[in-house]
């Protein structure tokens, strides 16, 4: 039996898209009231178990409870529990904001303007509900996704993305009414994303999948605290390089003559890493032991040991773009 | 459903592109108009020949007028129109992401479908309403309001010409009106089915103007006979039967089941397709 306090119970979701297998066995539990965030590299299978959960996709086996109900066979009702912002909020551009949100309620039962009014207050929308959405900037456009989401008194969201394409300004505002909306009206939110620093924040409990399967679950807390980060700096001297990479590093670095290597281990493992260093003759600049952060974690868990990868990706997150 | 069915007809008259329908009425209109003007200009100082054109264009009344619009627009003009709103509501949508937010709802899909279809048959409605009152004000600027209506066989694709008497011209010309709807209807699911196939908006415009084009060229040439009993577009223009002296009811009520059955199969193929694809 599923446990009552589970918004969403997947088991065993598998999806394949022709040869390649998007989702690969999936599971994933979302408990009630908490912010749970959905990690991954591109192309992980984030999106298309979001678009299963929707309805947008159907999967090729498996089964997912939403609320105790069986998605799949009662999708009417279930969906009249949840809210959804999937890829990008793209509205009926031609109608206005407040037009979008009646219509859109409307095919879940309705919802008066009492009730639009109080979400295109918590939005923060009040002021532009009458302008067409083509007007509004795409960071007015995700607040009325979560708005449209919330109709009519939806308990649950599901954000893909939320803070993507939004500048630093409206990826503060929406973390904030994230929050609010946890706080202060009891919902439960799902996200994904892979802007990591805004999950760390955020989240309460993170799923890191990768090639369609769950790598690591947990809460944010028990994760970073499982393990450290400890950073060496050794000079560049013959075999330094070669050393360092058979105690796998998750990251490597070299720069002109100190290399800068993060290696992920137990407090109980540094006396251990530190011998293995010395008598292997690296010339140690520096020993420093570091929390670790999400970031670290979902490197090691999404790329393995492969430390140009790892750099690539780093770079790719931290890039504007 | 109802709510389904108001929003998709809300959508449609708040999207600017389905102005179309009524641009291309008034154009046709001012088109019809002009050239009237300019005939009426023309022969008024020459002696007359006894040809078809001219015999026509001395009985034009209002009522003609306005039952001779209606070839074009219903053989032509409509049809695309509607090409392009069945594409752009549905293949337009799935392309922009709109229909997701939609789909998020407690609707299934056929529901959709069913929505949009309902919406663009109450816009035939419109367009034919608003065809059969304009061509009918704008024929008053020139012409008698009412009289004999000459219907040209040609023109309607009929065997042969029929004239109808005043008393018989505006019920005749109201059935017209009111039988050319289904085959709209028609064209609206085939439209939309096709939106579905293609799933692009421009693509889906084409092929579906081609599809309903090309079956009007085959259905033309007798040397390809034999695919002519499975064109739908044998079947849909049976509006033109009521502009026969003697209305052959029997073939209208043929025709017009079979313009529903096809109107059933590409609304049930576009259910299916819409229900197996992901979006």
């Amino acid at each position: 039996m599923s446990d009552p306090t589970c918004v969403i119970s997947a088991r065993q979701v598998t999806k394949r898209y022709g040869r390649q297998i998007a989702l690969d066995a999936f599971d994933l539990d979302v408990r009630e009231g908490e912010i749970f965030g959905l990690l991954g590299p591109n192309g992980a299978g984030k999106t298309t178990f979001i678009k299963i959960l929707v309805g947008l996709a159907t999967p090729n086996s498996g089964s997912i409870e939403l609320f105790g109900q069986d998605l799949f066979a009662r999708r009417r009702q279930a969906a009249r529990q949840f809210g959804a912002v999937v890829e990008a909020p793209i509205f009926f551009e031609y109608m206005s904001g407040y037009d979008n949100l009646r219509f859109l309620a409307s095919l879940s039962g309705g919802a008066g303007r009492a009730e639009i009014d109080r979400v295109l207050r918590i939005v923060g929308l009040k002021d532009a509900a009458a302008k067409v959405v083509k007007a509004y900037s795409y960071g007015m456009k995700q607040r009325l996704g979560i708005a449209q989401a919330l109709l009519p008194r939806n308990r649950f969201l599901i954000l893909d993305e939320p803070t993507n394409g939004l500048d630093p300004h409206g990826i503060a505002g929406v973390r904030d009414l994230i929050r609010v909306l946890v706080r202060d009206y009891g919902i439960t939110v799902f996200l994904s994303s892979h802007l990591l620093t805004e999950v760390e924040q955020i989240c309460d409990r993170v799923s890191i999948i990768d090639h369609g399967r769950t790598v690591l679950e947990g809460s944010i807390t028990a994760l970073k605290a499982a393990e450290t980060i400890v950073v060496v700096r050794v000079r560049v001297t013959e075999g330094a390089i070669a050393l360092l990479e058979a105690l796998q590093p998750m990251l490597l670095q070299p720069e002109h003559e100190i290399i800068e290597a993060h290696f992920s281990c137990l407090d109980s493992d540094i006396p251990d890493l530190v011998r293995s260093l010395v008598q292997g003759g690296a010339q140690l600049l520096e020993v420093r032991r570091r929390e670790r952060t999400l970031e670290d974690i979902f490197l090691k868990h999404t790329l393995g040991s492969d430390p140009v990868d790892a750099r690539h990706l780093r770079d790719e997150e931290t890039s504007p773009s | 459903m109802i709510a389904l069915i108001h929003f998709e007809i809300r959508k449609l008259l708040a999207e600017r592109k389905s102005l179309l329908g009524l641009v291309n009425i008034v154009i046709i209109n001012v088109l019809f108009s002009l050239a009237f003007y300019l005939r009426n200009r023309s022969h008024a100082d020459r002696p007359h020949h006894l040809d078809q054109s001219v015999l026509v264009g001395e009985l034009v009344n209002a009522y003609m007028y306005t039952l001779g619009i209606l070839a074009p627009c219903v053989f032509m003009l409509f049809p695309m129109v509607l090409s392009v709103m069945g594409a752009f509501i549905l293949a337009g949508e799935i392309e922009n992401g709109s229909i997701r937010m939609m789909l998020f709802r407690p609707v299934a899909r056929w529901q959709l479908l069913v929505g949009k279809f309902v919406a663009l048959s109450a816009y035939s409605m419109v367009m034919l309403l608003l065809l059969g009152v304009l061509s009918y004000l704008a024929a008053l600027l020139q012409f008698d309001p009412s009289g004999k209506v000459l219907v040209p066989g040609p023109m309607f694709m009929l065997r042969n010409s029929h004239l109808l008497m005043p008393d018989q011209a505006l019920p005749r010309i109201f059935l017209a009106y009111t039988l050319a709807l289904p085959m709209l209807m028609s064209v609206s699911a085939m439209s939309l089915m096709l939106a579905l196939v293609m799933r692009h908006f421009t693509s889906a415009t084409i092929l579906t103007s081609t599809v309903y084009f090309a079956s009007y060229i085959i259905g033309s040439l007798p040397m390809l006979s034999g695919i002519h009993p499975y064109l739908p577009t044998r079947y849909w223009p049976f509006w033109k039967f009521a502009l026969m002296e003697q209305i052959p009811w029997d073939t209208i009520v043929q025709y017009g089941c079979w313009t529903g059955v096809y109107t059933l199969v590409f609304l049930g193929l576009g259910c299916a397709l819409f229900s197996m694809k992901d979006v």
